[in-house]
């Protein structure tokens, strides 16, 4: 059997983190982190498939939190969904400069999110296949 | 970002849509920021998308670092059909279809590959004439991706293709709306200007063309007339005629009842005939004798004092279309204005007789209007918005008192000086000028300094028209909107807060309730399910409940309390009960005297103001430590602190931390939700117990509430 798909999740609000692991926990490992610091440090040590940030959190908002693991080798590869309450554009654009892969908008449905990340980790295999065969044909 | 799959689609004329520049705004913003190039093609050869698109990619590389040059290297060829186009040595493309209202669409994104090829930056460094050094480098300066982001990076911009989608048909659909009110505008702008001319000018003739002129220009009319009632001979005659053929139709007479106009002049009513072939009304005669080709014409009768003394007549549509019913309308009222003019020129005729007793009456009215005058500019003077005029000569003619404070200019001094000798904002020197070329009316926002502050202004510069309609000067008015600005930001900052706070507790609600419906679990989860959707209820019902608080305080109703006799000491311990376990990093601790009071208050508000202290306190002390909630009793007075060991509040905010939608405006503030109306309804509640309510804080070390209320006694 194959290993269980890991994904880090952080929000500061305990209810919301609490959702979104009993939501995802039936399929998925999931490792959780209340603020944007600690998810980083999370995602050093579980090197997750996936990961989730809220984007208001104390110490270290969403945004930035982004931007680091975007920057760094290691984590560069590594989709990212974004958890907003705000859905404007600005927003948006904030979240791309920053890196990320994808947008929920809070409140979010539970069977939509796993859609989402099951069509996220389809993106990836898919992106995997095309590398590999333009690395065989090169 | 999910994209709705059942997406309305609204019977728009797509080719317009690529028009809307939101797309290109956005487009270049990832150019210039990120080095992406990104192009939309449609396979429609209708929708034109260059116009909403940058030319080739590497116009857009080679532009962004420097800022202004642009340059056509002619790349143009992609292939469709290929997931990756290598197009030129150093840059790759992720190419996608997309289908959006129908029509399919290529997306391409391009980057830069990893390095950048030297023999490519020394031709562009030639052909752009700038030093091959310096390109290089802000060509390394462009950052690169690897392929898997930069498929990423094109499946994110196909999904914010169809926001921007959104966003231009909600735009298009907006302009279509204001497209209609200004013609509403124009209609109504010509009337006025009728009624201003009809007062100002004496010379019939001139001041019914004027009329009919402006019908044509609103209407999109080819030709007009005025026909007035000869009643001796019972007969049309042209008193006015504008158009191709005016010379000819001066000579034709009509019979009453004859062709259109007779008939409106017969029957009193108005007429709209689309097609005049299909109309047996119509007299064939005049076109004939003019060699006119009358189409559509809308007919409708001059009236002074309900007795019809002629016909106004609007003809062909310049675009060919027919008229419309609304039309009509306007044209009537413009027949009133013009029934008006030809009335007064009547009487003006009988005026030379009077003209001594006028020339009495004149006398009279120059001392009204010096009395007027000083009226006028007293108003001026006391107004709250600067005022500035000047002559034709651009000379300063007027400034108010406003004015002199916030352009630092003596009137005295400034009269017959030119308005370009004072130290003033450009953009205002620039207005006056346009205005006196174009003799438009310019609004526009302003900004200035003055008092140390920078103010921003609504400034409206509108031209002063002479008797022969040329400019005779400008005048400038400048009212002071920069704390309307900061409502505005404040308020927009509210609701931002408040939609998600709101979200907060709405969101595990949803997942929760969702997770309950769809699997199957045993009931001692249900159960704990339950309870935080229970627990995120009430928490939602508490922050409407703070809503509804406010907007009653807002609208002047108030709260009203129902006072009931407490111990102040068990109250205290409930509440201390409620919060002690809420947060691991928090120790609360409960400090009170041995001797209990029992006094009157409203317990339930007096909850919420600890309920708002107490999360307060968790909420700006992150990293946790002690909360103190220590209540003292001396004299007549209950004295009650909440104090934290959190990140404080500076001496600037401390002042302000009470009014309403208020947040400190610090990085470490903004990172915490609030929506910035907690403290002001303590405040409320607090007064309304005759009691009072202070902090003391300092950055980095904590805060400090206390606050009293008076020992009110049960009887």
């Amino acid at each position: 059997m194959m290993d269980k798909k890991k994904i880090v999740v952080a929000d500061d609000e305990p209810f919301i983190l609490s959702a979104l692991q009993d939501t995802l926990s039936e399929q998925y490992n999931v490792y959780t982190a209340t603020n944007g610091k600690l998810a980083i440090e999370e995602v050093r040590n579980v090197k997750p498939d996936l990961i989730i940030l809220d984007i208001m959190m104390p110490e270290m908002d969403g945004l930035e939190a982004c931007k680091i693991l975007k920057r760094e080798k290691d984590t560069s590869t590594i989709p990212i969904i974004l958890l907003t309450a705000k859905g404007q554009i600005t927003d948006i654009e904030k979240g791309f400069k920053s890196g990320a892969d994808a947008y929920v908008v809070k409140p979010f449905s539970p069977a939509r999110l796993i859609e989402k990340v099951e069509e996220i980790f389809e993106k990836v295999e898919m992106r995997k296949k095309i590398i590999d065969e333009k690395k065989k044909n090169l | 970002m999910a994209i709705e799959s059942s997406r309305r689609e609204p019977d728009l004329d797509s080719t317009r849509l690529f028009n809307i520049t939101v797309w290109e705004g956005i487009q270049y913003k990832f150019a210039k920021d990120l080095g992406i190039a990104i192009k939309v093609i449609s396979e429609d050869e209708n929708i034109n998308t260059e116009e909403s698109n940058f030319s080739d990619f590497y116009q857009l590389l080679i532009s962004t670092p420097q800022g202004q040059k642009y340059v056509d290297v002619g790349i143009n060829s992609f292939d469709k059909e290929a997931q990756f186009v290598n197009l030129y040595a150093d840059c790759i493309y992720y190419n996608k279809s997309t289908y959006f209202y129908g029509k399919k669409f290529y997306i391409l994104v391009g980057i830069k590959n990893r390095t950048p090829n030297p023999e490519l930056v020394k031709k562009l460094s030639k052909e752009l004439d700038i030093d091959y050094d310096k390109l290089l480098k802000a060509y390394n300066s462009i950052p690169t991706f690897n392929e898997e982001r930069l498929m990423s990076l094109g499946d994110l911009i196909v999904d914010l293709f169809n926001i921007v989608i959104e966003l231009s048909v909600q735009e298009y659909t907006t302009q279509v709306a204001n497209k209609q009110k200004e013609e509403e505008i124009a209609k109504m702008s010509a009337l006025m200007e009728a009624s201003i001319i009809i007062n100002s000018t004496r010379n019939l003739d001139e001041l019914l063309k004027i009329i009919m002129q402006s019908a044509e220009k609103v209407m999109q009319a080819e030709a007009s007339s005025v026909f007035l009632i000869d009643s001796e001979r019972n007969e049309l005659y042209f008193e006015i005629a504008t158009g191709p053929k005016e010379k000819e139709l001066k000579q034709i007479r009509l019979k009453m009842g004859e062709g259109i106009a007779g008939y409106v002049a017969y029957t009193g009513e108005s007429v709209l005939v689309p097609d005049v072939s299909k109309d047996p009304r119509f007299a064939k005669r005049v076109d004939e004798q003019t060699k006119f080709i009358t189409r559509s014409v809308i007919c409708v009768p001059l009236k002074v004092r309900n007795q019809t003394i002629g016909v106004v007549q609007v003809l062909n549509k310049i675009t060919g279309a027919s008229f419309s019913k609304s039309e009509i309308k306007f044209l009537e009222a413009l027949a009133s204005q013009a029934a008006i003019a030809i009335e007064n020129a009547n009487l003006y005729e009988h005026l030379e007789e009077r003209a001594e007793q006028l020339n009495k009456e004149l006398k009279e009215a120059n001392i009204n209007l010096s009395i007027e005058k000083l009226r006028i500019e007293s108003i001026i003077q006391s107004m709250e918005d600067a005022v500035i005029a000047i002559d034709k000569e651009n000379k300063v003619v007027l400034v108010n008192r406003v004015a002199e404070k916030i352009f630092n200019i003596n009137a005295s001094h400034a009269f017959g000086v030119e308005i370009s000798n004072f130290k003033i904002n450009q953009t205002v020197i620039d207005n006056f000028r346009v205005v006196l070329d174009s003799k438009v009316t310019i609004k526009n926002e302003v900004k200035f300094h003055f008092g140390n502050k920078e103010h921003i202004f609504a400034a409206v510069f509108t031209p002063i028209v002479g008797e022969k309609k040329e400019a005779a000067g400008s005048v400038a008015v400048f009212r002071d909107i920069t704390e309307i600005k900061e409502l505005d930001k404040m308020k927009s900052e509210f609701l931002n807060m408040v939609s998600h706070e709101l979200r907060t507790p709405l969101t595990p609600i949803q997942a929760y309730s969702e997770l309950m419906l769809i699997r199957n679990m045993d009931s001692e989860k249900v159960k704990s399910y339950a309870e935080i959707i229970n627990k995120e209820t009430q928490r939602l019902g508490s922050l409407i409940g703070d809503l509804l608080d406010l907007s009653r305080i807002e609208s002047g109703k108030g709260l009203s309390l129902t006072l009931e006799e407490v111990d102040v000491i068990n109250f205290l311990k409930d509440i201390y009960e409620m919060y002690k376990n809420t947060s691991q990093k928090h120790k609360i601790i409960l400090t009170v005297p041995e001797k209990s009071e029992i006094i009157l208050f409203d317990k339930n508000k007096m909850s919420q103001v600890m309920i708002n202290l107490l999360s307060n306190a968790i909420k700006y002390s992150p990293d946790g430590g002690n909360i103190n909630i220590i209540m003292e009793d001396k004299n007549d007075r209950i004295y009650i602190t909440v104090k934290d060991e959190g990140i404080g509040i500076s001496k600037e905010d401390l002042p302000r931390i009470f009014e309403k939608f208020y947040r400190v405006q610090s990085e470490a503030v903004r990172k915490i939700s609030g929506t910035g109306i907690g403290l002001p309804i303590v405040k409320y509640i607090i007064e309304l117990h005759n009691g009072d309510i202070e902090v003391k804080s300092e950055l980095g070390k904590g805060s400090e509430f206390t606050f009293y209320i008076p020992k009110i006694k049960p009887t």
